[in-house]
């Protein structure tokens, strides 16, 4: 296959969400891209000339991927997930209120530091290309790393309590662990408000569809 | 001719279900068909039937089954029930639309001679 089609491919297949749907639609528009390209040549086209017009018919890639996936989405798949999110949720604040103890996985200290740590690697990795959707882009993977990082040097700490004091060692290992909650809490709010912000017109592909 | 993009959209899909009640298809096949049939005046942006196939059967009107075709896994469309049905309503729904907007614009037409003579 051409290079101009394997890019185009690329570029609308990071537009669609869902691994299984990635594949399945890759294969497909790359069977179409195939048979296009075939009648093109066949026309008396050079490869290159035809690879471009390929990719021309198809449309801007990252807008096609985008709509693939929405297409994809089911309603009652949504449902069903929102439904046991908020089942989970409303066991665990039940568990809690049943129990009477204090809501001990409430620490600021951990939130500023784990929200802190990604906005600053999401500004970084912005660099001169900041916007809102390069941002959460950034803070998506940040944030993963930012919980990391906070929980093991939670462990680290903890190592260094169970040397002197293991009274406090319970409340040590909470802390370490809810950073990593923090994380990947956070790193899942970015992917959404990613998702919901309008793509960027860039890409390698429009460059050669100009 | 180029035709508006408006009078195009939301036609594509009842024009996909007709070819898929006549035989199963692939993508390709379906773009090939759409513009042989319209004496290629419909050239269709060819990625958009992607998420209109994908959206017919998300919405359970078609389903699809991958098959071998020269070594390689091709993806064939079609129609359920489901589908069907849907089909003939949409197909009497555009026949009494198109019936009544001629008609519509056959009136101008006549007034338009009336108030001239």
């Amino acid at each position: 296959m051409h290079k101009y089609m394997t890019d185009y491919l690329d570029e609308t297949c990071k537009a669609i969400r869902g691994r299984e749907l990635r594949q399945t639609a890759r294969g497909e528009l790359a069977d179409h891209m195939r048979e296009r390209y075939g009648d093109l040549i066949q026309e008396g086209l050079e490869a290159e000339a035809a690879a471009l017009e390929t990719i021309k018919r198809m449309g801007e890639p990252e807008l096609l991927g985008q709509r693939i996936t929405k297409a994809n989405r089911s309603l009652r798949k949504t449902l069903i997930a929102l439904g046991s999110l908020a089942l989970f949720i409303l066991s665990f604040l039940f568990t809690i209120l049943l129990s009477g103890e204090p809501i001990w996985y409430l620490d600021a200290a951990s939130f500023v530091a784990v929200g802190g740590l990604s906005t600053a690697y999401g500004i970084l990795c912005c660099g001169r290309n900041l916007s809102l959707r390069n941002f959460f882009k950034h803070v998506k993977t940040g944030a993963l790393y930012a919980g990391g990082i906070s929980t093991l040097i939670g462990f680290i700490a903890i190592l260094q309590i169970m040397a002197v004091d293991l009274s406090h060692l319970g409340s040590a290992v909470a802390t370490a662990i809810i950073t990593l909650i923090y994380g990947l809490a956070l790193s899942a709010a970015a992917r959404i408000a990613e998702s919901r912000l309008p793509a960027p017109e860039d890409g390698v592909v429009k460059g050669l569809l100009e | 001719m180029a035709y508006d993009g408006q009078l195009l959209k939301g036609t594509v899909s009842i024009m996909v279900l007709k070819l898929l009640t006549e035989n199963d298809r692939y993508g390709y096949q379906i773009i090939r068909e759409l513009e042989k049939r319209s004496e290629s005046v419909f050239l269709l942006n060819e990625g958009a039937l992607y998420p209109v196939l994908h959206k017919l059967e998300t919405d359970e009107q078609i389903s699809s089954y991958w098959e071998e075709s020269g070594g390689r896994k091709r993806k064939y469309y079609h129609i359920t029930p489901k589908g069907t049905e849907l089909f003939e309503s949409k197909r009497q729904e555009w026949a009494d639309f198109a019936g009544m907007v001629s008609k519509i614009l056959k009136e101008f037409r006549r007034g338009q001679l009336c108030t001239s003579t």
